[in-house]
């Protein structure tokens, strides 16, 4: 019994976490919450998958998923990486921290080619 | 029934922190709390019996990411002055009500499709962890997770190289860069942590080390021993030293690709021999899997080293600066 409640207390986190990076990344405007909104959507996701790979374990929790998880950490982190050098790049690029770009661009910026 | 109680209060702690992680008005207090999310995080990962992923999230979500993020924070403000620009990022910025509206309801509509499917999810059994016993002897490790991740699922952890070889290309096109040379000189630091780095160096090579030796047969591996590695170069670099900058173009590139040539040499010449793609002979078969986990430990170290110092300034950008000065 408390095998399946500790199983239910993580799933759903992990499903109000995903729901949470997901209305973030929605509403923010500015890229760096967007990014940390994607890496918290990506935690829900594997705590999902470990709360289940949890109960179906022996030992250890099922290894299967626990391999897929450490590889998706790693092209997360991988991915993130990508994401603030485009952030960055749009940043030195425009002077915009979103992609509003009806946003007025930083003067200091703006005249460079 | 105290475990159910702790793990109560772990996720309500995860699930604030996230919420002002993402809804925090200021951005450095959300880069802190998303570290301190990592944090908490790893040690859910402990409570639910998967102490390889605590590894590495605690490496990785909880250190190289806040890394990361701190300095793209740095950059991403530093450009401009003005007040009002510093209002404009300091407030949290808010589209429309229209769209705050639609992500709202987005985000709930997902909420209660997931919550369904976890209720559905919680009446089944099943799992792989069986078959991965089961197997386990014929694999060449001792350790469950390191046999998925090396044999059973060889496949997964090569285009994973992969994906972490795109990444660092990635950013070097982005920045307009061949190579780590042309960076800018790190700035130098204080005595007291140029010391302290100097004491921990060997230390992180050692754990690092330790934690690759460890795979074989208890938690630990390549991914972690990656990841120690990469952020001992970053260490280095951030106390003045040239760090992964000072090797010659043809090492450093040798050292990116090394884990995915690793797979794809081993991979072939097991097609070559057996017809199947990364079938493991299996008298030999924990040296190949200690070879190709050596050959990723140095190439995940030196990428994920890469994806942080690929974006410090460069050479031609602070000469270009000097000269606007001027």
């Amino acid at each position: 019994m408390t095998e399946l409640d500790s199983f239910l207390v993580y799933a759903l986190t992990a499903v109000t976490l995903f729901a949470l990076g997901l209305h973030s990344l929605l509403s923010r405007r500015h890229l760096l919450r967007k990014i940390m909104g994607l890496n918290i959507m990506s935690a829900g996701a594997f705590l999902l998958f470990i709360s289940v790979a949890h109960r179906n374990g022996k030992e250890f929790a099922d290894p299967v998923p626990q391999a897929m998880v450490i590889t998706g950490i790693v092209v997360s982190i991988s991915a993130t990486g990508f994401a603030l050098a485009l952030a960055r790049r749009i940043r030195k690029k425009t002077g915009l921290t979103s992609l509003d770009y009806r946003e007025k661009p930083s003067p200091e910026n703006h005249n460079r080619p | 029934m105290t475990g159910i109680l702790f793990d109560m209060a772990l996720c309500a702690a995860l699930i604030l922190t996230g919420w002002r992680v993402l809804h925090s008005s200021d951005h450095f207090q959300a880069v802190v709390l998303f570290i301190t999310f990592g944090l908490i995080l790893a040690l859910a990962w402990v409570r639910l019996e998967a102490p390889d992923i605590a590894i590495a999230e605690a490496a990785v979500g909880a250190s190289l990411a806040g890394v990361m993020l701190l300095d793209a924070l740095r950059v991403m403000r530093s450009a401009g002055k003005e007040h009002e620009q510093e209002r404009r990022w300091t407030n949290v910025a808010r589209l429309p009500s229209f769209h705050l509206f639609f992500s709202f309801i987005a985000a709930v509509v997902v909420l209660v499709l997931l919550i369904c499917a976890v209720l559905e999810l919680s009446g089944r059994q099943g799992g792989l962890a069986d078959l991965v016993h089961a197997e386990l002897e014929s694999s060449g490790t001792k350790h469950p997770v390191t046999a998925v991740l090396l044999n059973f699922r060889g496949y997964d952890t090569w285009i994973e190289l992969g994906v972490l070889l795109l990444a660092v290309l990635g950013i070097l096109t982005i920045r307009e860069c061949s190579d780590l040379r042309s960076l800018a000189p790190p700035v130098a630091s204080t005595i007291v942590f140029e010391t302290l780095v100097r004491g921990i160096m060997p230390l992180v090579l050692l754990v690092s080390g330790y934690l690759l030796w460890r795979g074989g047969f208890a938690p630990g591996g390549a991914f972690q021993a990656g990841v120690v590695l990469g952020a001992g170069c970053i260490l280095l670099w951030m106390a003045g030293h040239r760090s992964l900058a000072m090797l010659g173009d043809a090492t450093w590139r040798i050292l990116l690709i090394l884990g995915f040539l690793a797979f794809l040499a081993l991979g072939s010449s097991s097609l070559l021999h057996t017809g199947v793609f990364l079938a493991y002979d299996r008298q030999y078969a924990s040296l190949q899997i200690f070879l190709l986990e050596s050959a990723a430990t140095l190439s995940i170290g030196t990428t994920l080293a890469g994806l942080v110092l690929a974006l410090q300034p460069l050479k031609k950008d602070l000469s270009q600066a000097n000269r606007d000065v001027r």
